[in-house]
């Protein structure tokens, strides 16, 4: 009785495994198919247990932009501060993970916009600024390829009365 | 393994100390569920949908981090291990986005020690103390106890990895760059990601090379699923063994967070589990 246990769980978590591994970018029929066939139970037991995983490190492609921000803090009682999040302004052990969520937030034009008002917000709390500051952000894009190719977006002013 | 992988897993959380209230706490910049994020459309459990206060959830980091050096040290190792496993699981689905590869490698490895039968096994303490009774039995004894344990956890690890590759491989192929050899000189270029400014004629000469390798050596790995292939242990400690000396080059070269650590966590349990499991 354990063996047929162990041996449907293992059954089981194999094919949740390989069935959530299929990049969610592969429109293949067959592909399609298996997605469709298991991904009600598969796809319910790896989010349960926490076993989700996408293996798309630098895939389909790596990203050739390479980004800088500056946060411009505006106070009544100061003048304006700048502050920038780089590579060299950012200490090493936070880096990777500031740098990831950064990427994330402004890869995609509509799906985040939410989150980035959202997050240059909880700077305010994060750098601790008084509640009459405001905000705003400049991003600047530059092709790793082509230094020509340039892209930049601003955010805000957001006041950080409500944060 | 464990004792590798509690030791990882601790540092990477270490990372995130000045960071925690930011990324999990009410102060945090994601307000919302991660649902809402249309990241999955099934429903994920965390104690930290409950619990938003930023003290409070520092508490809970105290609380994993504890628990990590416990199974490090080899104290209470099932029951740290579950606190582990459910306390990651929380931080990972309440903010998924510092999140990288590595992150969830990490957990996948812990979850199978959670559902791992046999978790003793040699500890730190343990060692230490055998160490200085110079017991080199008990020691013995200790690694004769493992090789009773069954095969099918290491099988998971095993299937883990190879399906890490296979999948990588096929993202690859989803692009053009990797297709058209470019990917490696925009990755190496790019600061984001490169840890040394090296010349661009340099990277331009050697990124096709190691662009066209990476993915030939990612599909590789599916050898490990001929079943009752003869030279399947010898193309395992092949691919182990360049799979060190690669994920080495990784951590050497580029910024992508615990990936490497994390796949040098796994190798562990591949190259010592091999020696000392049964059948299922």
């Amino acid at each position: 009785m354990k063996k047929t246990l162990v041996l449907a769980f293992f059954s089981f978590h194999i094919l949740s495994l390989g069935i959530g591994a299929i990049p969610s970018e592969a429109a293949d029929p067959l592909s399609r198919g298996f997605r469709m066939l298991f991904e009600p139970i598969t796809g319910f037991y790896l989010n349960a247990t926490g076993q989700w995983q996408k293996w798309n490190l630098f895939a389909p492609d790596p990203p050739r932009m390479h980004s800088s921000y500056v946060v411009h803090v505006l106070s009544p009682s100061r003048a304006e501060e700048l502050r920038l999040i780089t590579q060299e302004s950012i200490s090493w052990y936070q880096r990777t993970s500031s740098f990831k969520i950064l990427r994330t937030i402004f890869r995609d034009e509509d799906r985040y916009a939410d989150l980035r008002a959202s997050l240059l917000r909880s700077l305010c709390t994060k750098w601790n600024l008084p509640a009459e500051s405001t905000v705003r952000l400049h991003v600047r894009m530059i092709d790793v390829l082509d230094s020509a190719q340039e892209h930049t977006e601003e955010l805000g002013p957001i006041s950080c009365t409500a944060s | 393994m464990r004792i590798a992988w509690a030791f990882v897993t601790l540092c990477t959380l270490l990372m995130q100390w000045n960071d925690v209230a930011w990324y999990y706490s009410s102060q945090s910049f994601l307000q919302i569920f991660p649902d809402v994020l249309s990241l999955t459309v099934f429903p994920r459990f965390s104690l930290l949908h409950f619990v938003s206060d930023p003290t409070i959830v520092f508490a809970l980091y105290l609380a994993l981090l504890l628990s990590l050096f416990f199974v490090l040290f080899g104290f209470g190792k099932r029951w740290m291990i579950i606190v582990c496993i459910v306390l990651l699981h929380s931080f990972h689905h309440r903010n998924p986005l510092p999140m990288g590869g590595g992150d969830v490698l990490l957990y996948n490895i812990g979850f199978l020690f959670m559902v791992t039968p046999n978790v003793d096994g040699i500890s730190l303490v343990r060692w230490f103390v055998f160490r200085l009774n110079r017991s080199g039995d008990q020691m013995k004894r200790m690694n004769e106890k493992q090789k009773t344990m069954p095969a099918w956890p290491y099988r998971l690890l095993l299937f883990q990895v190879i399906l890490l590759y296979l999948s990588s491989f096929w993202w690859k192929l989803l692009g053009t760059m990797w297709v058209d050899g470019s990917a490696m000189e925009v990755v190496l270029r790019n600061p984001e990601f490169a840890r040394f400014e090296l010349y661009p004629n340099f990277i331009h000469a050697i990124a096709p090379a190691i662009g066209y390798g990476t993915p030939l050596w990612e599909a590789a790995w599916v050898l490990l699923l001929i079943p009752g292939w003869k030279h399947h242990d010898r193309t395992q400690r092949a691919l182990i063994f360049s799979g060190i000396l690669f994920h080495a080059g990784i951590l050497l070269f580029l910024k992508v967070g615990s990936f490497s650590a994390a796949l040098l966590v796994a190798y562990i349990g591949l190259w010592e589990e091999k020696k000392s499991t049964s059948t299922l």
